[in-house]
């Protein structure tokens, strides 16, 4: 070890070799970068995997080569090894090391971020044995949140933090380290600030001194002489950081990253990334001159005071000199059906002032006019009175404009400021047009319709809530129901309307209905609907039993991530992508009082779109299925053309990425509720991490969209009632048909059964038999019951109104408390009325 | 060396979705020992399959039982006690590398656990740096560890074992920090194989012949070599290899973790050619982990991390 600190040491430059630091003689560490490759993806496609190695072989590197300890270990050196946490644990367990210290950083809402120190601690509270993980948190937490900048959770025992079932430490590093222990998490690799921050080498050398620092006060060692100063250079209007700013401090000069520098290995955007970061050491503690300089601004010159005790911070605010440019315009230029009663809105590059910008500014023909100000003064909103409709207008604004700092406006583009903007534009035709009955479900004529549909009817423009009065809907059950019961509700998706008929009840089987729009409905205009509007509908038969997933009416939080939690969503614009609950949009068929919103926002340069809505814990994560069933939720469109599918994770127990699968993508093509159904047995599968087959047991996984190029790239999408369905009737498309014409009880199938009988299927599944009966004419109560030999009731298979039909039910071999019976015959009798018939069945187990 | 390791694991592949032949479960597990307030883990079993040595939670401690789960016993409450003991081979007595703590540094020493005498025997002074865990050369009589230069060679003050095999009985094998030596305890010589040049070696397991071992890659797989370092067979996934007692199979644990907490784990076994790999565990809500092979060959003892529990189950093949 002294040979090897030699040769390091003689390669050093001078000033590090005098800064030879001693008291870790006899002491060592375990570094561990948590995740492998590139695990734990954040914001804008850069890892916390590859952040956490970066800051660890950095901090590796400070302790060897300025400081006298034994020596120091490290989990993984690469961006290729995936090491398990058993690997980590056991390898400094191995060699016996000194100490652990987990280098992380944290994910969720685009908003957050702030550090955190975990330690090992057992569910009474304790602190882990041996101790020191919880002492050391103290000065990591705090000069890792000052050199963070950021705020913190503090230094909290493991088991407190997350809650233990058992007697803990609660994190596999705390719990399975044979010596004192901590985890930091140093920010948030989901915030947008913080992330592209960690994108720069030199900020990660900030994490790693902190942390060194921190171990030098732990072991109460003098930290040597700081010399540090670094910062942020952002543009103070706009507050973006400025890529490409030099800045020269003490003869050196650093060069903030730019596109062409970093950016452009996360984003084909060159304007996208920014964080104007810049970091120097060595300095001497003086004061010294800082100058930054960047194409576009006006220069600064400032000084800066170096402490000797921890980083000088010194950000730099840069004024630009590109005169202002109007960005973008409503209407567009040469647009010739702009509506005459809508805002004008006009988007500038910069902060304007304000006065000098509605004195230069003419509307003609001349029209009485507002202005309403807002982000920061740099968009124009001109409202005023209706506009001619069918005519010619011109805006101007003179180059006498000015921006806040006097640069006067450059209306045409070229450079310069001090020429004018104009606009020429026609106003269209008055709205003349009642709103437009697009599209209707169920569709006109369509038959084996589910029997509790959500009947939709879009609109192509927004309806007059007032006019959608009570009796503007009815639905029919065809000459015997005059009013089928049920609420009619009205949303609002960008500029169009859709009602919702949710029945009070399921619908009858096998039946024809009749559902229609009076006249009335109109637009905001007045525009009236004036002929009866007509959809018409026959339903199947086919009944389910529904397990419920989520019915996201609790836990939310709990159950589900953010969809920035997960290292598979990509291609999001963060601040416009979150999941909350929602009272408002909710799917009435059931007694549903909240839904799952997700709101996204696509970045349309992203190469790859990906928000993974990920089931993360909770009993729905409990639920196991296989492929017989079908996968259904209710899903609130936005009419946008994206995309979404199902995940489920396959051969569960066996854990493993290959084993997601996924359903087609569904196409949102519609606005307000519709059901969705994955029907997994018909075997269709999409394409994602897995083999596209469905062939071990299924635990849900995750709702998953897209972005389907050219479609809205933001928007919101409301989800309500995930469930399971498996058919417990066999339905039949043209009932008329095929109604059964007697009642009869057929032979259960297999008999005998049981698990000597049949294969086995799913854990405590394997015991089934199906037993079918029909039922002709009218509505009947049918009762069917399977009964031991001494005549005792077993259990009750159906006991409910069954509309005519050819139904199956299935029985497990289990009594009315879920205990399975013995071997034996058993009897099973159906009544319906008049009729009662019974028949025998084996059951082998 | 790239093409043969390719041709090794596909021809591994092949055979195993190939073979169903192999150890089954015969009988559900039975949990010995431990659950909350009391975690345990790690069982091992003594060569003669009499008792089995576990530890508590973090590897602090040490304790026996009888192979039924009656009768346990503390040996130790030393942390890292747990971690990396060795039952001699007479299963008279156990090793391991104890650790103390005293402000933020690290002492460590090699402790004997006599169990005929009751009693325990520091063979080392404490030190602050001690990356080696002793084993027992298999005479019984001396136990041997890498030190941070060479080999140190402790004498345990036990008569010899009688041997029958005495070929074997000189072999000694040990991490050199990440690399795998393989020596002579007589002559204390040894030489460093590297079967996978520049890669970490780590839970180095010898068969009870001395003819092979297995061992994990950090970030890699787990692998099957001759003490000659021929042979090398990649077993693919798998972590804490543990040997049958004739040498043939391994048993062994697969995990699943989201770099913060394990989530999953079940127990495989699988031949040491790569062959008749067989998963004998299937849950979704117990976390098996640590396997060791009972001497009779029929019984796997585990523990279950959510439940902080021993259990044995029994296979057959
Ligand atoms: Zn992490």
């Amino acid at each position: 070890m002294k040979l090897v600190l030699t040769l390091i040491l003689a390669i050093l430059p001078f000033s590090e070799l005098s800064a030879q630091v001693t008291g870790l003689a006899g002491w060592n560490i375990f570094l561990d970068p948590g995740h492998s490759q590139k695990e734990n993806m954040g914001i804008y496609g850069y890892s916390e995997a590859e952040k956490n190695l970066r800051v660890a072989l950095a901090l590796r590197d400070l302790l060897l080569q300025t400081t006298d300890i034994d020596t120091v270990y490290i989990s993984r050196t690469n961006d290729q090894q995936s090491v398990s946490l058993t690997q980590r644990t056991d390898y400094a367990n191995s060699l016996g090391a000194a100490w652990y210290h987990s280098i992380h950083s944290d994910a969720g809402s685009a908003t957050a971020n702030s550090t955190l120190l975990l330690w090992g601690q057992y569910r009474d509270g304790r602190e882990k044995i041996p101790n020191g993980g919880k002492a050391i948190s103290a000065p990591i937490v705090n000069l890792l949140t000052r050199g963070m900048r950021t705020t913190t959770r503090g230094a909290i025992g493991d088991c407190s933090f997350y809650g233990c079932t058992f007697d803990g430490p609660y994190l596999h590093v705390n719990r399975e380290s044979t010596m004192p222990s901590e985890l930091s998490e140093a920010g948030f690799h989901t915030n947008p600030t913080q992330n592209q921050r960690n994108m720069n080498a030199e900020w990660k050398k900030l994490e790693a001194r902190t942390l060194y620092w921190a171990i030098l006060q732990f072991h109460g060692i003098a930290r040597p002489v700081a010399g540090f100063c670094a910062g942020i250079i952002t543009d103070l209007e706009s507050g973006v950081p400025v890529n490409g700013a030099q800045i020269t401090l003490h003869g050196q000069t650093y060069t903030t990253d730019t596109f062409q520098s970093l950016f452009s290995k996360y984003t084909s955007d060159p304007n996208l990334l920014h964080n104007g970061f810049y970091y120097f050491d060595n300095l001497p503690q003086t004061t010294l001159d800082l100058i930054v300089t960047a194409e576009g601004y006006g220069g600064d010159t400032s000084q800066v005071a170096v402490v000797d005790t921890f980083f000088t911070f010194k950000d730099i605010q840069l004024i630009s000199n590109v005169p202002p440019v109007v960005l973008n315009s409503t209407p567009t230029p040469g647009d010739t059906r702009f509506p005459a009663w809508a805002d004008l809105i006009i988007d500038f590059s910069r902060r304007m002032n304000r006065a000098s910008v509605e004195t230069a500014l003419t509307l003609t023909p001349e029209v009485a006019k507002t202005f309403v100000w807002s982000n920061n003064n740099m968009r124009l909103r001109i409202h005023k009175d209706s506009l001619q409709t069918e005519t010619d207008y011109t805006l101007t604004i003179a180059g006498s404009a000015q921006g806040q700092y006097e640069h006067r406006l450059d209306g045409n583009g070229d450079g310069r400021g001090g020429d004018d903007f104009v606009l020429h534009f026609k106003t269209g035709p008055p709205d003349l047009r009642a709103p437009l009955l697009t599209a209707v479900y169920p569709l006109d004529n369509s038959t084996a319709v589910e029997l509790q549909p959500i009947l939709n009817m879009r609109f192509d423009e927004a309806l007059d809530p007032a006019s959608i009065t009570a009796g503007i809907f009815n639905l029919e059950r065809f000459r015997d129901v005059p009013t089928v019961e049920g609420t009619l509700k009205h949303y609002r998706v960008g500029n169009e309307s859709v009602l919702c008929f949710f029945p009070a009840q399921p619908l009858t089987a096998a039946r024809f209905y009749i559902a229609r729009i009076f006249p009335g409905l109109q637009d905001g205009f007045g525009n009236k609907i004036a002929s009866q509007q007509m959809f018409r509908f026959t339903t199947g038969n086919a009944t389910f039993a529904t397990t419920n997933l989520d019915n996201f009416e609790a836990n939310l939080n709990s159950n589900w991530f953010v969809p920035q939690q997960s290292g598979s969503t990509t291609g999001i614009i963060t601040e416009k992508t979150s999941r909350e609950s929602n009272t408002n949009v909710v799917n009435l068929l059931t007694t549903s009082t909240t839904s799952m919103q997700v709101n996204y926002g696509w970045d349309a340069n992203a190469g790859a779109w990906l928000i993974r809505q990920y089931l993360s814990g909770g009993p729905p994560r409990q639920v196991l299925f296989n492929s017989s069933y079908i996968l259904q939720v209710y899903v609130f469109g936005d009419g946008s053309g994206n995309q979404f599918r199902f995940a489920v994770d396959d051969n569960i127990p066996i854990e493993s990425a290959s084993n997601h699968e996924v359903s087609p993508w569904y196409t949102i093509d519609w606005i307000g509720w519709r059901q969705v159904s994955w029907d997994m047995s018909a075997g269709s599968t999409g394409t994602w991490i897995g083999d596209g087959k469905l062939d071990g047991t299924l635990r849900f996984d995750s709702i998953q969209l897209t972005y389907n190029p050219g479609s809205a790239t933001e928007g919101t999408i409301y989800f309500d009632d995930l469930r399971l369905l498996r058919k417990t009737s066999v339905g039949v498309d043209e009932p008329a048909a095929t109604l059964p014409s007697a009642f009869a009880l057929h032979q259960n199938y297999p008999n005998p059964f049981g698990s000597a009988a049949t294969s086995p299927a799913l854990s405590g599944g394997n015991l089934e038999t199906t037993i079918r009966y029909q039922i002709p004419g009218e509505r009947q109560h049918v009762v069917l019951t399977v009964y031991d030999m001494t005549g005792k009731i077993v259990k009750t298979l159906v006991n409910a109104e069954k509309a005519a039909g050819d139904y199956t039910i299935r029985w497990d071999g289990k009594n009315a408390d879920g205990q399975p019976v013995a071997s034996g015959t058993y009897l099973y009798k159906i009544t319906a009325g008049e009729f009662v018939q019974t028949k025998r069945m084996t059951l082998v187990r | 060396m790239r093409t043969t390791l390719k041709m090794l694991f596909f021809f591994a592949l092949t055979l195993i979705t190939a073979a169903n032949a192999g150890w089954k479960v015969v009988k559900k597990p039975v949990k010995l020992i431990g659950g909350a307030g009391k975690e345990f883990m790690q069982p091992r079993w003594s060569p003669d399959g009499a008792r089995l040595a576990f530890t508590g939670a973090g590897y602090q401690g040490l304790w026996i039982m009888q192979s039924d789960g009656t009768g346990a016993r503390q040996l130790s409450a030393e942390p890292a006690a747990g971690f990396g003991f060795e039952w001699s081979p007479d299963s008279q007595a156990l090793v391991s590398r104890v650790a103390k703590f005293e402000k933020q540094f690290r002492y460590n020493a090699v402790k004997m656990f006599d169990l005929e005498k009751n009693e325990d025997r520091l063979l080392s002074e404490y030190r602050t740096f001690m990356p080696g865990l002793p084993h027992w050369a298999e005479t019984g009589q001396k136990i041997y560890m890498f030190n941070r230069q060479n080999l140190e060679i402790f004498d345990t003050g036990t008569k010899a074992l009688t041997l029958t095999k005495t070929a074997a009985s000189n072999h000694i094998h040990f991490l050199k920090a990440d690399k795998i030596a393989v020596g002579d305890i007589t002559t204390g010589a040894y030489k460093v194989l590297e079967p996978l040049p520049g890669q970490t070696c780590l839970n180095l397991a010898p068969a009870p012949q001395k003819t092979k071992v297995a061992f994990e890659i950090l970030g890699g797989n787990m692998y099957v070599m001759n003490v000659d370092g021929t042979g090398l067979v990649d077993l693919g996934e798998g972590h804490r290899p543990q040997w049958s007692p004739d040498g043939e199979y391994l048993v062994y644990m697969i995990t699943q973790d989201n770099g913060h907490q394990i989530q999953d784990s079940e127990l495989y076994v699988i031949r040491g050619d790569g062959r008749e790999k067989n998963q004998l565990t299937f849950t979704n809500d117990k976390i098996e982990m640590n396997p060791s092979w009972s001497s009779d060959g029929n019984k796997i003892a585990f523990d279950v991390m959510n439940d902080g529990a021993i259990y044995v189950l029994e296979i057959s093949k």
